[in-house]
């Protein structure tokens, strides 16, 4: 544990200590690194804040949402640590609750989770070189938010390797949230107004990033054809809509790519 | 105990997506269609996310579908010249004001 922890330590700060001249503490790391690492960590936790906003009310309503089925209270917190992710989660406790067949439930949660191949294969190129410690965890802590928050960190080539602390940031951050916010839903009940509609704040937060992030044609394409091909797809089995939009809305933009290119080699 | 089978089992084959691929490109150069992809995998899948969950109320009825929309509206209108963080701030009020004035509930 100790040497992971070590392994992680030297993933996260190597690529800032180069420049340093003249020994180096041993034990205790150099004050401007630790500035370094605090300020990255608390950098990620706060392009966080805005997405708890939505995160934090749909994690009460899983924990009310179990404390209302027949799932044990223990299983259906367990979900958030286990499978990490709040649609898959409500899925999964809403199915048990109706007696569903294991096997049904299993692939509804995968089918579900699918996209998250998506923003593995991403995300990969940013954690290459980085030891089996780092990958390990942040992959565990890899969901819609954090991989937003993530992208946005290495979105600046100068950062390189602190991008890494401005992903844990965040990402950390929200894995205490959503299991905070399960437990409160369980013991306490959901608690939040109904007039606040919190169960728009994740879409709306989700169509600003959507146009942050669409800034070719490309990426616009992507956007337009998949939200239009998940709305179509809204009641395919096994909630298999979103996967099959994302697939439909990424050749989309490949497609308009190829058709710049040409049309560009053209003139 | 089935309960819990099956929460592993899921959570299992969640992580495996969320590592397969790192773990896959961890030695070599991703093949630049992939990165070429890779840059379409955020608009696509939150665009896909959003609108599920915005077109919802539309089969409720327009006093229902009005409100989320027109926030949504109004975000992306803001997210074109301020960050996204703005954007949210600004549609999040919209979406209580417009909840208002036509009675949602």
């Amino acid at each position: 544990m100790t040497s992971s922890l070590a392994t992680i330590e030297s993933d996260l700060t190597s690529s800032r200590t180069p420049s340093r001249s003249g020994p180096t503490p041993s034990v205790l790391p150099a004050p401007g690194v630790t500035a370094t690492t605090a300020k990255e960590l608390l950098g990620g936790a706060r392009a966080m804040l805005p997405w708890l906003v939505g995160v934090i009310p749909f994690g009460l309503v899983i924990g009310v949402t179990v404390a209302e089925s027949s799932v044990s209270p223990l299983t259906g917190w367990a979900t958030g640590s286990i499978i990490y992710a709040g649609s898959a989660q409500l899925a999964t406790v809403e199915l048990l609750d109706r007696g569903a067949a294991p096997l049904a439930i299993i692939l509804t949660a995968l089918i579900i989770n699918a996209r998250l191949l998506a923003y593995s294969g991403s995300i990969a190129s940013h954690w290459r070189g980085t030891g089996r410690p780092f990958r390990a965890l942040a992959s565990y802590l890899l969901v819609d938010p954090s991989f937003a928050v993530g992208m946005d960190g290495y979105a600046n080539p100068e950062r390189g390797r602190s991008g890494h602390l401005h992903y844990l940031g965040g990402a950390g951050l929200l894995w205490i949230a959503w299991q905070s916010a399960i437990l409160v839903g369980l013991t306490a009940g959901s608690g939040v107004p109904s007039w606040l509609h919190v169960e728009f704040a994740i879409p709306l937060f989700l169509v600003a990033q959507v146009v942050h992030h669409a800034d070719n044609r490309g990426a616009r394409a992507a956007a337009v054809v998949a939200g239009a091909a998940a709305v179509a797809g809204v009641s395919l089995p096994l909630h298999s809509g979103l996967v099959v939009a994302i697939a439909v809305g990424i050749a989309a933009a490949l497609v308009t790519d190829r058709l710049a290119r040409t049309q560009g080699v053209a003139r | 105990m089935t309960a819990w089978i099956v929460v592993l089992v899921a959570g299992a084959g969640s992580y495996l997506f969320r590592i397969s691929v790192v773990l896959l490109l961890a030695g070599f150069e991703p093949p630049p269609w992939l990165t070429r992809v890779s840059g379409y995998v955020v608009p696509a899948a939150f665009a896909g996310l959003a609108a599920v969950a915005l077109a919802a109320p539309v089969g409720r009825g327009a006093r229902e579908a009005f409100p989320p929309l027109i926030a949504a509206a109004v975000t992306a209108l803001v997210a074109r010249a301020k960050p996204p963080s703005v954007a949210f701030a600004t549609g999040l009020p919209v979406l209580w004001i417009s909840a208002l004035l036509v009675g949602t509930p």
